[in-house]
């Protein structure tokens, strides 16, 4: 991965001025230029990128994020926007000439508002927080990313981070309420709020998701909801993926939403049973895991309607949580998935593309042929319910040359899910990792049309460059407006 | 409006638009023709209408994805998805009625709109589903977002922008939407008489419980007088209705819970799945408002349902405004009377900013649309924001030009060289 612009050395010239000046805005203790101290923001989760920063900048107050961005707006200075710094695609990844501004002191949670189901919290609070500050009173914020316990829900609305439960309960875009945000530029702006239509364009809906190119987000309205009264796992074993995936497509077209629906191939069976002991049938080549919720009656009925279509699909074995420590207990295995490969592999890579489930088994008897090909073991957590697959290619950073391969198998599982219907990523985002495949999925048209919405917010290309966008455009250049030669009148259609 | 055009196919429509950039001419974008109500009237040079753009192309109910040409009418994706047992979660409301015209209009129109339901607090409204789109900008580029599947953060997410831009920023020659099963059975509980207060304070109650509701509306004496007029008569004088869905066990467990928690001597009925579904249309389509010579003025309030009860007292000292709620409080729909409309409007739109919430004018006599504006933006940089987002699509202001802000109409549009 290339910085696309060359290393600006005006900016890395200002640097001693571009310091104090900073301090005048925040505490000094609040911009951190030491070497060792910069080095902590090197990376995010995608590790195998890294880039020491410029600067790193921690404002306290969202007035000081406006201040910071003026005058990065004014000196021509590059920004990275970070929460904790969490992202699987290298959306925080630092720039050499740029500061990076971390939101890691907006940690309050501001406004509990049980009347309107909602919660205001600034953009460091984790996500987890959020359950963790309602869950006294029955309620909780429903998208869970697996991350949830660190990451912020200010990254969650840049990526619009899902989880096990989105597929009932949407992702963070479905959650979001309102925002208030600063622009490059250093205006900040407030949208939507405890009411369900904000008027307008949906403004909401183009920043969740925006991989922090638009904005930094200081503080976000979320909508919490009541905790099911009840809920129940289901650990389904099957002879093969194709039944397993034959299942899971039945299920949803008898009409039953699981709460979660997830599903394992064998490798990753065995080495999440090995690490944690889940009790899962180290026999069977794939597995279903699957949660009901809702109001108990109507989830005894739906697992008896499930352990049904199980049976015609042929289901080898089957378990029904009947306590809430068994129903954890089936979790845990799927949570400990990547651990569990940690543990047998040095490395691993996890992929995130999303694929029609119909193209499921062609897709894995793909992927294990370039697993041959590429002599790399791939393992496969699949958000079933969704198409959402995170295969994991394992492999060994010390061996010359074994991280490349890794990455262009993992290339190659992305265009095969393009091909065959789906997408680059269902939840990790694009970041720099996925950002020259970008054309593989959209045309030069597409892009613009989507670099346009980013010149409207940021017409200098100051906040977060480098990230999902394979080239760099100008934005007078986007703006040109090229007329097509106009042929009229049009004998071929209908006029009425 | 001086030519009108009725593209077959997506090239079709491109040709058009690339020959109205180079001859710098304005576009008014139809579907079924049956929005036209919404927003201030479009004066363009050439309409296009999508409606021979229709069809359904593909439909996978396991995987909950279909995607379909723009002019497909409604009706059309209602029946293809009943026969598999979905629907669309966000129950997209008919303004048929509202606007007075015969057809419900195409599922382009529904997105376009971003139109929602009852359903609203719990399911989103169009903006929550779609999933994708193939459309064309003023550019005269063909351009996509999105994918065919329900899980997607590849790029930014664009078709979000065209839910609810009403014609003005491209034109959709295909939308990719999330559809959801229907629920087994929908029935619902019906409380009469109580008075405004007591019959929020219900539905507050019922909505702090785990029972799942999916439909909290109260109708005061006045709206529910409306429907009965023309539909049928109530064993009361007002109406709060909480609707259950599910499977047809546990929506009559949950719905002897709730009627177990009703305070004594209130006054109740169940409604079955028939009288659940037609009760419901009603509030959906804003039917307690139709009447056109008493209540010509449209305004929808969106505001945190905990201010509800107080607006709603503000609502009734003004006189003159019919008003329901419904979304669980989240929605006020107010029927303005033709007296003193406009100060009404503003009134209340002033009230609706202190609190912090919007208001939509869904219909108003012309003069009062022109005066008031079709929303109330919170503040200038909003609306600022919007029209550099118009303009990123549409720079020569060509698509449905003035049919959100009758400035912007094509009269006063910047000529582009």
């Amino acid at each position: 991965m290339q910085q696309l612009s060359p290393i600006d050395k005006a900016a890395l010239a200002n640097r001693p001025a571009l310091i104090k000046q900073l301090r005048e805005i925040v505490p000094e203790e609040c911009v951190i230029d030491d070497d060792a101290s910069l080095r902590v923001y090197e990376t995010d989760a995608l590790t195998a990128y890294r880039q020491v920063p410029m600067l790193v900048v921690l404002p306290e107050t969202t007035a000081q994020v406006a201040a910071v961005l003026k005058l990065c707006s004014r000196l021509n200075i590059k920004v990275v926007p970070r929460g904790a710094g969490t992202s699987l695609s290298g959306g925080a990844l630092p720039l050499a000439d740029g500061i990076v501004l971390g939101l890691g002191k907006f940690n309050k949670i501001l406004d509990i508002d049980f009347a309107n189901r909602c919660v205001v919290a600034q953009s460091g609070v984790t996500n987890l927080a959020i359950t963790e500050a309602v869950k006294h009173k029955g309620f909780y914020y429903a998208p869970d990313p697996s991350s949830q316990i660190v990451c912020t829900i200010g990254g969650n609305v840049s990526e619009n981070s899902g989880g096990v439960h989105c597929l009932k309960y949407g992702l963070t875009t479905n959650n979001l309420m309102g925002l208030e945000m600063v622009t490059m530029a250093g205006e900040i702006l407030r949208i939507g709020g405890k009411y369900l239509d904000p008027a307008g364009y949906d403004l909401l809906g183009i920043i969740t998701g925006s991989e922090g190119l638009l904005g930094v987000i200081t503080e976000v309205t979320v909508r919490i909801i009541q905790e099911p009264q009840t809920a129940r796992a289901m650990l389904l074993g099957f002879p093969s993926n194709e039944t397993a995936g034959e299942c899971v497509a039945r299920i949803i077209s008898s009409g039953i939403i699981p709460a979660g629906i997830e599903m394992m191939d064998e490798f990753a069976i065995k080495a999440a049973e090995d690490f944690c002991h889940a009790g899962y049938p180290v026999d069977c080549p794939a597995l279903v895991l699957t949660e009901l919720d809702g109001p108990e009656g109507e989830v005894t009925e739906l697992i008896e309607q499930v352990r049904g279509i199980a049976e015609d699909c042929h289901a080898s074995f089957i378990r029904v949580s009947e306590s809430e420590e068994e129903r954890t207990r089936i979790w845990a295995g799927r949570k400990a998935a990547f651990p569990a490969l940690g543990d047998i592999s040095p490395d691993y890579y996890c992929m995130d593309g999303t694929i029609p489930r119909r193209e499921l088994s062609h897709v894995l008897s793909r992927m294990q042929e370039m697993s041959e090909q590429y002599g790399l073991r791939v393992a496969n957590v699949f958000h079933a319910g969704d198409g959402n697959l995170h295969p994991l290619i394992l492999f060994d950073a010390n061996v010359p040359e074994e991280l490349e391969k890794a990455e262009e198998f993992g290339a190659d599982i992305l265009r095969l899910c393009v091909e065959v219907g789906g997408v680059l990523s269902g939840e990790h985002g694009i970041g720099v990792e996925k950002r020259d495949l970008m054309h593989t999925m959209f045309n030069e048209q597409d892009l613009q049309q989507q670099q346009r919405i980013k010149c409207t917010f940021d017409p200098h290309g100051r906040l977060n460059p480098g990230k999902m966008f394979p080239v760099l455009r100008r934005c007078a250049e986007l703006g040109k407006l090229h007329v097509h030669k106009g042929n009229i009148p049009f004998p071929d259609i209908p006029r009425f | 409006m001086n030519e009108r055009f009725s593209p077959e196919t997506e090239q079709q429509a491109l040709e058009l638009i690339q020959w109205a950039v180079a001859e710098n001419r304005t576009i008014a974008i139809r579907g079924g023709n049956t929005k036209q109500g919404f927003g201030f009237q479009v004066e363009a040079d050439c309409s296009v209408s999508m409606e021979k753009l229709a069809g359904i192309l593909e439909y996978h109910p396991e995987e909950l994805v279909m995607s379909a040409l723009p002019g497909t009418p409604l009706e059309q994706v209602r029946q293809e998805l009943e026969q598999h047992h979905q629907h669309l979660a966000f129950e997209p409301m008919a303004l048929n009625r509202m606007y007075q015209v015969k057809d419900e209009g195409t599922i382009g129109g529904v997105f376009s709109g971003n139109l929602a339901g009852p359903r609203r607090f719990k399911a989103g409204s169009a903006r929550d589903h779609i999933l994708g789109l193939r459309a064309i900008n003023g550019r005269a580029e063909i351009w996509k977002s999105g994918g065919k599947v329900i899980k997607n953060v590849s790029g930014y997410d664009m078709s979000k922008l065209i839910a609810g831009s009403w014609g003005t920023l491209s034109v959709v020659t295909e939308v990719i939407f999330k559809v959801l099963p229907a629920p087994a059975t929908s029935m619902s509980l019906a409380v009469w008489g109580l008075p405004t207060e007591q019959g929020m304070a219900l539905l507050t109650d019922i909505i702090s419980t785990p029972f799942e509701t999916s439909g909290l509306a109260y109708l005061p004496e006045p709206a529910l007088a409306a429907i009965e007029q023309s539909e049928m008569s109530f064993p009361g004088e007002s109406l709060a209705l909480i609707r259950l869905e599910g499977t047809k066990l546990s929506v009559g467990e949950r719905l002897r819970s709730i009627q177990g928690r009703l305070p004594e001597g209130y006054k109740n009925s169940i409604l079955d799945q028939a009288e659940s579904v037609t009760t419901w249309s009603w509030i959906r389509d804003v039917t307690p408002l139709h009447d056109n010579q008493r209540t010509p003025a449209i305004l929808r309030i969106s505001i945190p349902p905990a201010s509800t009860p107080a607006l709603a007292g503000y609502l009734d000292q003004l006189h003159g405004c019919i008003w329901y709620l419904d979304a669980a409080g989240g929605w006020l729909w107010v029927g303005i009377c033709q007296a003193a409309g406009e100060d009404k409007l503003n009134a209340i739109r002033r009230e609706v900013g202190v609190i912090d919430g919007t208001t939509t004018l869904y219909r108003a006599p012309a003069a009062m649309k022109t005066h008031a504006g079709i929303y109330s933006f919170p503040n200038e940089s909003i609306k600022r924001l919007n029209e550099k987002i118009k303009d990123s699509f549409d720079p020569g202001n060509i698509f449905n030009p003035g049919r959100l802000d009758h400035r912007h109409s094509g009269e006063s549009r910047n000529p582009v060289a």
